[in-house]
């Protein structure tokens, strides 16, 4: 085997080599970048429902905290409003 | 009124992205206005790779050139990573391929020595860039899992 020859093979295996792997990257590195923005899209969408969710629970729990507070400031009132007779009636 | 508007925002986009990577923007054009000057024999006799391989093959090599040159200029214009990676393996095999060429006909002397040192910059800097490219969509999910 000549050095020729043996120029023309390692040219040939790289050449080749490079072309596919090249060629490769075209078509396979295609469908990840798709997949990149899908990947970071539902990222942000399950963070963004864990957050909508977690603020949902909170507005329940506010909200009965609120009622349970609005019960008990009209009970108060109106055994306020019934001490207050009984002492005008007292009074006079 | 709309479709100039839109091809002149195009334009910014693409030149704008590759503001971003100017040095490798400029190789990629390099690369194209080298190919296309050896296609056409415009200041280049007879290459080493036309003495070494033949005229057909010589031919193909610069086309090779021209292609990888393309694929990158319009792979980081385009933001499209998968074309700059198809450039980036071409003109490191072109580069390796040139570099085997020219050691086999010139020999080992001083001038051969600086071209597989200057081939060898280029041919680390395609296989750091492109590490980069295929190495993108990891760390952005891992970003977004928060890792």
């Amino acid at each position: 085997m000549s050095g020729h020859d043996i120029v023309v093979l390692i040219v040939s295996i790289l050449g080749g080599g490079g072309l596919i792997a090249g060629i490769v990257a075209l078509l396979k590195l295609r469908p990840e970048a798709g997949q990149i923005l899908v990947t970071t899209a539902q990222g942000v969408v399950i963070v963004q429902s864990t957050v909508i969710e977690s603020l949902q629970r909170e507005l329940v729990r506010v909200g009965k905290e609120l009622d349970d507070l609005r019960e008990e400031c009209r009970e108060r009132e109106e055994m306020l409003l019934n001490r207050i007779r009984e002492l005008e009636r007292a009074q006079g | 009124m709309r479709f100039p508007r839109l091809v002149i925002n195009s334009v910014k986009r693409f030149f704008g992205n590759q503001s971003l990577f100017p040095f490798e923007t400029m190789w990629a054009f390099f690369c194209i206005y080298a190919g296309v000057a050896a296609i056409l024999s415009y200041g280049v006799t007879v290459g080493p790779l036309a003495r070494a391989l033949g005229p057909v093959v010589a031919m193909i090599f610069n086309v090779a050139f021209v292609v990888a040159g393309l694929g990158m200029y319009f792979g980081i214009g385009l933001k499209r990573g998968n074309l700059e990676a198809f450039g980036l393996f071409l003109l490191a095999m072109s580069l390796a391929v040139r570099t085997v060429v020219n050691g086999w006909l010139f020999g080992w002397n001083a001038q051969v020595i600086n071209g597989y040192v200057l081939n060898a910059a280029f041919v680390f800097s395609c296989v750091v860039r492109l590490r980069t490219i295929y190495r993108w969509p990891k760390g952005v999910t891992e970003i977004m899992e928060g890792k």
